[in-house]
């Protein structure tokens, strides 16, 4: 029979079959087996995307708020004004301070006089993580006295001062780095630069660690001594 | 596998898999989301049990999240019938306001939440600073002509705007209840 005869006769809905075997030739539950490899792999790059966007972001807070802040004592952010806002979405009445801890050089401390209506301090990692916040009402008192620790220095804290200190709070930190936010309300207009008066007298420090022989060189305020 | 078969489903997969994960965190996906009207809260942005979509978004658009422990921040790009909030049409913000210390309302551009440029420099307003009538509820309107009472300039050629309401020291935040939580109402007005 010639090849003539063979291929003439396929006509109607049968005429799209190819002759050759290929890609349009795989049957029906290979082409579901393809869509199912698909979708999981697309839901796994999908968690993966949303896991990895915190780590791989350039222009997250941390970035932003390192770039702007002083490496030590606390900056003031520059009030937001339309066009000029060094960080998206801040509340205009409100002042705000930062301040950059690095425990890897010693513990970090933060003390500040606050008056004023509103104030409240958080201190966050380079990721993005709250780890310890407080305002103005669950404050006993009208300062506030907070020292920051990672767990290694945490532990020689607790052999150091067995007997915790009720002046002064001590927080474990889960990073080495991040930073002290502080906001403070402007409830009028004109008690704006008593607020960022306030603020800008928030003192923020690490301590060197001391010498490891040596009488310890304390923080500068007084310390209850457990060997008294 | 063919080779060709091989590379096409890497390619769906990725183009799916990075595409839906980007519109999760642009939108407004979370699972910890609260809703109360028009204003959504993400009450454990920052925190360590943070869900991951919370986070990424929060990473992306480099705000700082207020802690439950300092307040709850609401958002609202849509008004109360659920049409997007544009700088050509003016919106009454009108009601009462959960319990909280402090509370401010501020307007941005939903983009990137920046603030709108206006000549008598208002951007927001504070519990303290409102003019309330004699029951203790409010009206605040949003335009972009002057209005008497509160008025918060908007812009027309500002396209989608972004209302957020920060509580500061609300019990909302500290396990008060979430169903029963009364947010203002957000009426739209005139359009241009």
């Amino acid at each position: 029979m010639p090849v003539s005869d063979q291929i003439a006769p396929i006509r109607g809905p049968m005429a799209w079959k190819p002759a050759r075997r290929g890609w349009r030739s795989i049957d029906r539950g290979r082409v579901w087996l393809l869509v199912a490899i698909t979708l999981v792999l697309a839901a796994i790059v999908h968690i993966v995307t949303i896991l990895a966007i915190p780590r791989l972001a350039t222009r997250d807070s941390w970035s932003r708020i390192n770039a702007i802040a002083e490496p030590a004592g606390i900056t003031l952010l520059p009030r937001a004004r339309p066009g000029d806002e060094v960080l998206p979405g801040l509340d205009p009445s409100i002042v705000y301070g930062v301040c950059l801890f690095d425990l890897r050089e010693g513990p970090f401390a933060i003390t500040a006089p606050m008056p004023g209506d509103y104030w409240s301090v958080s201190f966050q990692t380079r990721d993005g993580v709250i780890f310890y916040a407080v305002n103005d009402e669950a404050a006993t008192s009208r300062r506030f006295d907070i020292e920051i620790r990672n767990a290694a220095q945490m532990r020689r804290f607790r052999l150091e001062y067995p007997e915790p200190d009720e002046e002064i709070l001590t927080i474990e930190a889960p990073a080495n780095t991040g930073f002290a936010l502080i906001r403070a309300l402007v409830s009028a207009p004109s008690m704006r630069p008593r607020v960022e008066a306030a603020v800008a007298a928030t003192v923020c420090e690490t301590f060197v660690p001391p010498p490891p022989v040596e009488e310890p060189v304390g923080p500068p305020r007084p310390r209850p001594n457990p060997l008294r | 596998m063919p080779p060709f078969q091989t590379i096409s489903v890497i390619v769906v997969a990725a183009v799916l898999g990075i595409g839906s994960a980007w519109l999760a965190v642009v939108g407004e996906v979370g699972f910890e989301a609260i809703r109360a009207g028009a204003w959504t809260s993400w009450p454990t942005a920052g925190a360590t049990e943070a869900d991951p979509y919370v986070r990424a978004r929060f990473a992306r658009t480099g705000e700082v999240p207020i802690s439950a422990a300092e307040g709850t921040a609401f958002y609202a790009n849509a008004d109360s019938d659920g049409e997007a909030l544009i700088g050509t049409c003016d919106y009454l913000v009108t009601g009462r306001t959960p319990a909280a210390q402090w509370w401010t309302l501020t307007l941005y551009r939903d983009a990137d939440l920046s603030l709108i440029e206006n000549p008598t420099e208002r951007y927001g307003y504070t519990s303290s600073t409102i003019l309330r009538e004699p029951d203790g509820s409010f009206d605040i309107v949003v335009s972009p002509r002057a209005r008497p009472g509160n008025w918060l300039p908007s812009d027309e050629k500002a396209e989608a705007l972004r209302l957020v309401f920060r509580l500061y020291d609300t019990p909302i935040a500290t396990g008060g209840s979430v169903a029963d939580i009364e947010m203002p109402r957000l009426e739209k007005g005139a359009c241009r």
